[in-house]
This record gives structure tokens, sequence and C-alpha cells, in this order.
């Protein structure tokens, strides 16, 4: 199947999502989107930062620098409890969503 | 919370470290690119090769940032630091200019915030220290009274005590009246007020300096004692707190001195000594008894209780009154109660005529803030124009136009703030000091700046900036980038710039004239003064400025007291003749006002003076036609009395027509006939419409006149004299004798030093105009420097260069100059209009418009021949490096 555009505003929930996974670079957190998502998602490279960095002014996202697996040094991302918190919040209105949507698509003229 | 902590500590350390914040973006992009490349190499692409893909793949570093950057809750902040750094930049560049815009608006808000604050302390509030809001006046008019010398409002003592008696909207009440003591003979009467004990806490909390403030019991058991105010405490005692527990003398009583008021707000500003009211009958200055009519009338001052409203007061207040009128001693008696919050402009029958002063006021800064206002974007509009290319480069960048109408705002915000904050320790120090020297003594009443004062420089402030960054804004939002950048050829130099650029100019150079205009009139009113001949003979007459009770009618009343007073006055050695007026012809406010209507119906308002035979004698005054009042006339009850009119008077009424005989209709039932033209009594500050004026005859038996003397040498004793005679032959009767001469000179010295204080901030605000013009047309100059750079080079000749520089002005600046007079011209005829019954001063004067038009064109001139000649000297190959 082939990648499909991301929808808006999801790209904060799969942030959320791939740091909760364990702390990541930015480069990381790009690929781990990818690796999760089966490569349905693939992250435009310039929408990643700009959600990065508004995630961490709210307060979700922890920064520390450290050393990469490629041993190189690289700014890593950890989800602090407000951002544990928002990730729960966001995926249950996710799935909500989700199944409004799946019911709707699944009414027949019988069910009216 | 720890997160909450750590974002604080973070957003801190990225407003402050705002290298560091870029830095560490940088890094982590640089990271994000080699493990990019790490990956793309791992897949076989040479290391190279593959750090170029991962910078394609990336995309503009710059534009990821500034996207990042877009995102932070701290943005707004740095763009606010980045427009006060743009800001800073831009008046560094101008700083003449810069400067010449904060002092443009400093003056600007300054001006109108020390007047607003002068007008405010003096008619929008009760002169009180503390509480305003709760500080009520309660002013009564009594249908049977008639017109004499008493305090118009004021209560008389039965009213006052059923007042205090019965009110419960008041948390205390306070009755006074003033008076003025003589604290030993010869010297000149101290102001003092007579007080119901509760005053100071009315007009207080005012905690003395020395010993206690009066009390009740002070005023219940009679006790001869009083509090001195600070002034006369140090005038007469040195300051010394020995003072307490001394004695004064007072029309023959021993009183104690209790305690030292401290200077405080108060309605009784200027008195010194105040006194138990009760005390009225040991000083012989008049009846204690509640019931007599000679009973001392108080003006009543009160302070809300808590919860209580003014409505409530006036309603409680009416009651009393009505119950008060149907007591048998006032039979027939209807009283009107006014209550209001003790202001000025809240007086009954204040209001229009403060209004209008108010409102002549008001045009008059609004004329200083047009003209600050156009002086000032006149010059923001050049500096903008001169970085029209800087801008047209930012919006080529990306800069959308709110970020540019937020920089160019925020510049003119700065100027603008700078120039509040000064404004406002202006008004904060200048009222007082101005105040002070107008009337040549201390203010003995607040002059802080409220709340009131502080919204009207809030407001002025954010109009000056709103005005002052909006012209800018719009010449800068409307370029045409193209043509910008490409610097397309103008051949005026940026010098036409269209009709908003020509009008600017044309208000600036108008309010300049008008301002110089304004300033020459006013600093040459002392000359006008000192020149003006005096009409009657001001330095020989003796105003009196007698107070007496009123004398029992048994034993004559005011026509037996008036007798006795010319006949002793006359016996003083010295004196050559006695009369008696309501008024002086000058200057007086005792001067009355009267509408008559003329047999062509027409209806003139004219002041007047009740005034007896010998007056005109007396002060010198001719009478050039008809003849002066004879004692048969006194106490005319008839349906047509005869009047006497002065010549400017029967020229406004009558124009050619000869005044004798001719008929002023009063009301239906009463008429004057005019018996004689007096000569016009202007003096020295009195120009014709002070001369306007109506005589009548006398009423010797309806109230006090007050006595004036014709003296052969004033400074011969006689004041000495006459004033000892009075407080020795009338008990109770109080004279403070001087030249009219020297009365009307306190009011020129005033006039004199206000028109010195205007002529001053005018002539201030003109040479700031003319600063402004010359640095809007020098900007534009210097601008041009290149293109003259050119022109010299390739073989102009000065004179070229000259007429090139100065050819595009002209037409704009003779524009400006002709509108401007035409402009002031109309304005100080309409000044004039407005101002004609109130102050002597004529801005409509030849003279000083031909001096307005040569200094703005010699300013003018400068201000194009300058810069001028800076390009002819420049050298060609130097201005053109520069460049």
């Amino acid at each position: 199947m082939p990648p499909v555009e991301l929808l808006p505003g999801t790209i904060d929930l799969l942030i959320l999502k791939a740091v909760s996974l364990g702390p990541q670079h930015g480069y990381g957190i790009l690929l781990r989107i990818e690796h999760i998502s089966r490569g349905y998602l693939p992250i435009q490279q310039g929408t990643l930062y700009p959600a990065l960095y508004r995630l961490e002014d709210r307060g979700y996202l922890a920064t520390e620098w450290g050393t990469s697996e490629n041993n190189r040094r690289a700014k890593f991302y950890t989800l602090t409890p407000e951002g544990r918190k928002q990730l729960r919040d966001e995926r249950s209105s996710w799935e909500q969503v989700v199944a409004g949507i799946t019911a709707a698509l699944r009414a027949t003229p019988e069910s009216l | 919370m720890n997160a909450r902590l750590s974002r604080l500590r973070a957003i801190a350390r990225r407003l402050f470290s705002r290298a560091a914040v870029e830095r560490e973006m940088d890094d982590e992009f640089k990271s994000h690119l080699q493990h990019r490349a790490d990956d793309l190499e791992r897949r076989g692409l040479a290391r190279d090769v593959a750090e170029r893909a991962a910078r394609v793949e990336f995309g503009g570093v710059e534009a990821q940032k500034e996207a990042a950057r877009d995102v932070r809750s701290w943005r707004l902040w740095e763009e606010l630091r980045a427009n006060i750094a743009f800001a800073a930049r831009g008046i560094g560049h101008h700083p003449i200019q810069s400067l010449i815009v904060v002092t443009t608006l400093t003056l600007g808000i300054g001006i109108s915030g020390v007047v607003f604050s002068v007008m405010n302390a003096l008619a929008f509030r009760a002169r009180v220290d503390h509480d305003a809001a709760s500080f009520t006046r309660v002013l009564l008019s009594y249908s049977t009274d008639t017109s004499g010398p008493g305090f118009p409002g004021a209560v008389p003592l039965g009213d006052y005590l059923a007042f205090a008696r019965g009110v419960h909207s008041f948390a205390s009440i306070t009755g006074w009246q003033r008076a003025q003591l003589t604290l030993s003979d010869g010297a000149r009467p101290t102001p003092s007020a007579l007080v119901t004990c509760s005053f100071f806490d009315v007009y207080g909390p005012v905690r003395p300096i020395a010993g206690r403030m009066l009390q009740r019991d002070d005023c219940e058991s009679h006790a001869p004692v009083a509090v001195i105010g600070n002034e006369l405490w140090r005038s007469a005692f040195g300051g010394d707190t020995g003072a307490v527990g001394r004695v004064l003398r007072i029309n023959g009583q021993t009183i104690r001195i209790i305690g030292v008021a401290p200077t405080f707000s108060s309605a009784s500003t200027d008195d010194q000594l105040w006194l138990p009211y009760t005390l009225r009958e040991p000083l012989h200055l008049g009846p204690n008894d509640p019931a007599s009519p000679n009973a001392i009338r108080l003006l009543m001052d009160g302070r809300l209780a808590p919860g209580a409203t003014r409505g409530d007061a006036f309603a409680e207040i009416r009651v009393i009154a009505a119950r008060q009128d149907r007591l048998p001693g006032n039979s027939g008696r209807r009283t009107t109660v006014f209550v209001n919050d003790g202001s000025r402009i809240a007086a009954p029958g204040n209001g229009l005529v403060l209004g209008s002063i108010l409102a002549v006021i008001f045009v008059g800064l609004a004329c200083l803030a047009l003209v600050a206002t156009a002086s000032v974007v006149s010059i923001l509009l050049a500096i903008a124009h001169s970085r029209r290319t800087e801008m047209a480069l930012r919006m080529a960048l990306g800069a959308g136009a709110p970020r540019l109408a937020a920089m160019l705002g925020t510049e003119s915000l700065a100027l603008a703030c700078v120039a509040g904050a000064t404004a406002s320790a202006l008004t904060f120090r200048l009222p007082r000091i101005l105040l002070e020297w107008i009337v040549q003594r201390p203010v003995n009443f607040s002059l802080t700046p409220d709340w009131h004062v502080f919204a009207f420089l809030l407001v002025t402030t954010m109009a000056a900036a709103l005005a002052a960054a909006n012209a800018p804004i719009r010449s800068v939002l409307a370029l045409d980038l193209s043509s910008t950048l490409r610097r397309a050829p103008d051949p005026t130099g940026g010098a036409r710039r269209g009709g908003r650029w020509n009008l600017l100019m044309s208000v600036e150079i108008g309010g300049a004239a008008v301002l110089l205009v304004a300033t020459i009139a006013l600093t040459r009113l002392p000359a006008r003064i000192a020149n003006a001949p005096p009409r009657f003979d001001a330095g020989h007459v003796l105003a009196m400025n007698l107070r007496a009770p009123q004398p029992a009618v048994q034993g004559g009343g005011w026509r037996s007291f008036h007798d006795d007073l010319a006949r002793s006055l006359s016996a003083v050695p010295g004196v050559r003749g006695v009369a008696f007026a309501t008024a002086q012809p000058v200057g007086d406010e005792a001067t009355g006002a009267t509408v008559v209507k003329t047999a062509a119906g027409v209806s003139h308002t004219l002041p007047s003076i009740e005034i007896s035979p010998s007056y005109f004698d007396v002060l010198g005054l001719g009478v050039a036609r008809g003849r002066v009042f004879t004692m048969a006339d006194a106490d005319c009850s008839a349906a047509v009395c005869p009047a006497v009119v002065s010549r400017e008077a029967a020229r406004e009424l009558w124009g050619g027509v000869d005044p004798l005989g001719q008929r002023l209709t009063l009301d239906a039932t009463h008429a004057l006939v005019v018996v004689g033209v007096a000569a016009d009594a202007s003096s020295k500050i009195a120009e014709p419409v002070q001369a306007l004026m109506l005589y009548t005859p006398w009423r010797p038996n309806a109230r006090l006149y007050q006595p004036f003397l014709k003296v052969d040498d004033a400074k011969s004793g006689v004041v000495r004299r006459v004033s000892s005679l009075v407080s020795e032959r009338f008990a109770g009767a109080v004279a403070a004798p001087e030249t009219v001469e020297a009365e009307l000179a306190l009011i020129t010295d005033a006039f004199q030093r206000i028109g010195e204080a205007v002529g001053l901030m005018a002539a201030i605000t003109a040479l700031l105009a003319i600063c402004g013009i010359y640095g809007v047309v020098a900007l534009a100059a210097r601008r041009r420097l290149k293109e003259m750079g050119i022109r010299l080079a390739l073989g102009a000749t000065r004179r070229d260069v000259y007429r090139a520089m100065v050819a595009p002005n002209v037409r704009p600046l003779a524009v400006g100059l002709v509108l401007g007079v035409v402009f002031a011209t109309v304005s100080a005829l309409e000044a004039d209009r407005l101002l004609a019954q109130e102050f002597p001063v004529r801005l409509a004067d030849p003279t000083a418009f031909l001096g307005a038009a040569l200094a703005l064109a010699v300013a003018v001139a400068v201000a194009m021949l300058v810069p001028a000649r800076r390009a002819t000297d420049a050298d060609p190959a130097i201005v053109l490096r520069q460049e």
C-alpha cells in the first residue's frame, strides 16, 4: 500500500507516541514513526522540528544532549508527565474519531 | 511542577541567551544531517554525495529555523526585542530628527497635561486632600433673599443647626464663613474664617503642627480660642511652637492660640485664622442668636456617611428645608436646594461660564496638538521615505506587512513613550510652579494630578503614538517594490510627495504662524499695558474694601451708616471727596450685569454699577454729555429711572444717534432713561470691552456700598488714618484701603505673567515647529547629495545646484505659508471674538502677523538654503564614494 498523507494535527500524536517508546533524537523520531506506522506515514523533514519545538514549548517533551547509536552528539527528546497525559488524551480523542468515522462508513440503508 | 519550572527556565534562557539557543538549533540540525548522511552512506552512497543528498532532502536550513522559531511562545518577545533594536537603530541614525520629535511631543503632551491638570484642580474637583468622593457641598437659595452683601448659597445659622441635627446621610457636616480680621491696628486684615467646630473633621483629618485643632466643646463653651495657619505662624511667630498658648488681640478681644494648622486644601484656602463661629458676638461681628435676621450665614460642607449618596443627602436636606420654610419666622419663604461635589464647575450658574472658558482653552490645546502632530508626522514620514529601500528589501525577503508595521510602530511608540514619560514628570511639577508664579503667593490647595490627569496623559500619548505611526506605516506599506528597488529616478528628490505632504507642511507652517502670532501678541502685552494711558485718576482714588455688620434698623440702617461714614471720612486730612458704589469701574468682581433692551428691540448685557452722585467726581471721570446723578435720583422706585452710560456703551447701543433721552427697557414695568454720557473708564489694561458700562443711582438704604475716597497723596498716611477711623468709630467694621491703581496692578501683573507664560510656551512650540520644517527639508536635501555630486561632476554650476535644490521645495512651502497666514488670521480673529468678554488681549495684531510671516519666511529660507550650500560645497568624488 502506498504512503498516505498525514491528517492535519496528527503529527503531534505520532511524535508523542514515538518518544513514549523511549528517548530519541530528531532524526531517530522520524525513522521510528516510519517504522511503527509500517511505512504508511512518512514525515516531511520540514514539519518535524517545528512540531518538536512546539511540543517542547508546551512542556510535553524534555531534552538532553547525549551520544547516538552512530556515536554522534545528538539532542534526545523524552516524554514528560504532562506529555504522557497529553498522549493519553489525544489517543482517546483519536480513537473516538476513528470509531465514529468507522461506524459512519459501515452504515447501510438498512441500518437507518 | 518540575516540568513547569524547567519550562520557565528554558523560556528565560531562550529570552536572555538568544545566541546560545540559536547555536543549539544549528547543532541539532547539523546532527540531523549527519545521521541522515550516515544512513545514506550505509546504503552505498559516497560520503560527500550522501551529505549533499541529506542537505537537499532537509531543505533550506534558514527556512527550517524560521519555521521553528515561529512556533515558540517567546517569539513575541523576540519580535519585540527586534523591533526595539530596530527603533534604537532608527533613532541612532537620525538623532537630531528623533530629538525634535521627542521634544515636540513632550511639549505638546506636557503643555496640554499641565493646562489640563491646572483646570482639573481649579474647576473639576473639590479642594480637599482626602476622599473627594465623599465630600459634598450644600447650597441653598431662598425666595425671600434680596441681593446684598451676603454669601450666595450660604445658610442662616438657624437652618444650619436644623440640618446639622437632622441629617443622617452625612458622617460629618460643617458650616463656615470667611471674615477679614485685623490682628493689630493699621495692619492688613488677615483672611480668616468663623467655623463650626467640626470644620477640621470635614476638611481633614488635619494633623496640627503644634497644639490641637478645634473641638466641639470650643463652640459650645464660646471659648476665645483660635487655630492659626502655617503662613501666619511663620510670619508672626517665626515658626516657634511656643506660639500655642499665646494670645492675639482681635477687635479688642483676647483670643488664645490653641493650635497651628499645616497647609491643607480647603474651600477657605487662603485663610490663616480659624475661630469658633460662636465668637462672632464677642468679636462685635454680629449676633449669635439664630433667630436674629442678622444671624451668621454659613457655607455648608460635609462628608457623606458610608453607603449614602448625594441623592440621599439632597432628599434629606430638601425635607428639612421645607420644614424650616414652614416655621413662623419664615412665612412665604421657599428654599431651593443644590447638592454637589464641591467643584467649581458644579456650582450653580458656573457651568456655562466655566464651560466656555474651558472650551476656548481646549480649542487652543487642540491647535497645539495639531501642530505638534503635523510636525512629528512630517519628520517621521521623511525618515520613513529615507528608509524605503531597506523596507522594500525586507518585503522582498518575505517580511509581511504586519511585521513591518510593527517595526515602524515600535519606533513611533518608543518616541511617544519617552515624550509621554517626560511630559508626565512636567505635569507633576509644573502646575504648582506656574500657578504660584502667576499669583505670586503660595497656593494652599492640592495640585497633585489625579487619575483624570494620568488618564488624559495616557490617552494623549497613545493618540500621539498612533498619529505618529500611522502615516509612516502607510507610506511604507504602499511601496512599489520593483520601482523602489530599481531606484527609479525621482526628479524632485522626494520633495514632491503629493497632496498629503503639502497639507502637512501647510498645517505645520499654519500652526507655527498661529503660535508665533500668539507669542508676539502676548509678549507685547506688558508693553501695551505700560504705554496705554490711564483714563481715570486711579492713583488718587482709595478703594476702602470695607466690611461691616448690618446696622440696626432703629439706628437708621444702612442710610444712616453711609451718611456717618461719609461725614467721618470727609473730615480726615488728605481726603478730598467720598463716593459710594457697588464697584470700581474696572476689573472689579462686584460689577453687576444688567440685561437691557433698546427701543429698537435689541437686547444687550451691560456691566453695571450703582453709584452715589459724587462717584464721577471722585474717580476723575468726566461727563461728556448730560448730567450726573443728584441726591434726588437715589432710591429710585419709579417706573423709569435715570441712567448714565459710558461713551463706549452709547456707541455700542445707538451708534451715532444721540444717546440722551434714549430708553432702555429692563422688564415689563421698569425702564431706564439716559441722562448722561460718561467718559470711558478704561484703565491701563482695559480695552474698549471693559469701557462698556451702565451706571444707575444707588439705593443707600438697601445694602452696604463700598466707599471710594479721592485723596491728595495716597502715601501720606491717609491710608492708616482712614483705616483706624473705621475700626474706632464703627464697631465691627474693618477697612483695607488700597489705591485703585494698586488693585489694578495686581490684575495687570497677573495678566502680564499669564501673557509671559503662555507666550513662552507658544514661542518654544513655534520654534519646534520651525525646527520640524527645517528637519524635513534638510533631510530631503541630504538624500540628494549624490545627485548633486553627479551634476557637479558633469559640469553643473553652483547656481544650477542651488536651483535644483531649492526649486522643488518652493511651491509646497509657499502654499503652506499662504495657507498658514490665512489660517492664523481666521484663528486669531475667531479667538479674539470668543475671548473678548474675558480677556483684554488682542491676537489679531498686524505687527504680530508681519513678524510671524517674516520669521517663518526666514526660517523656511534657511531650511532650504543651508542644505543647498552644503551640496554645492561637497566634493563630488567624496559624495559619490560615500553613497
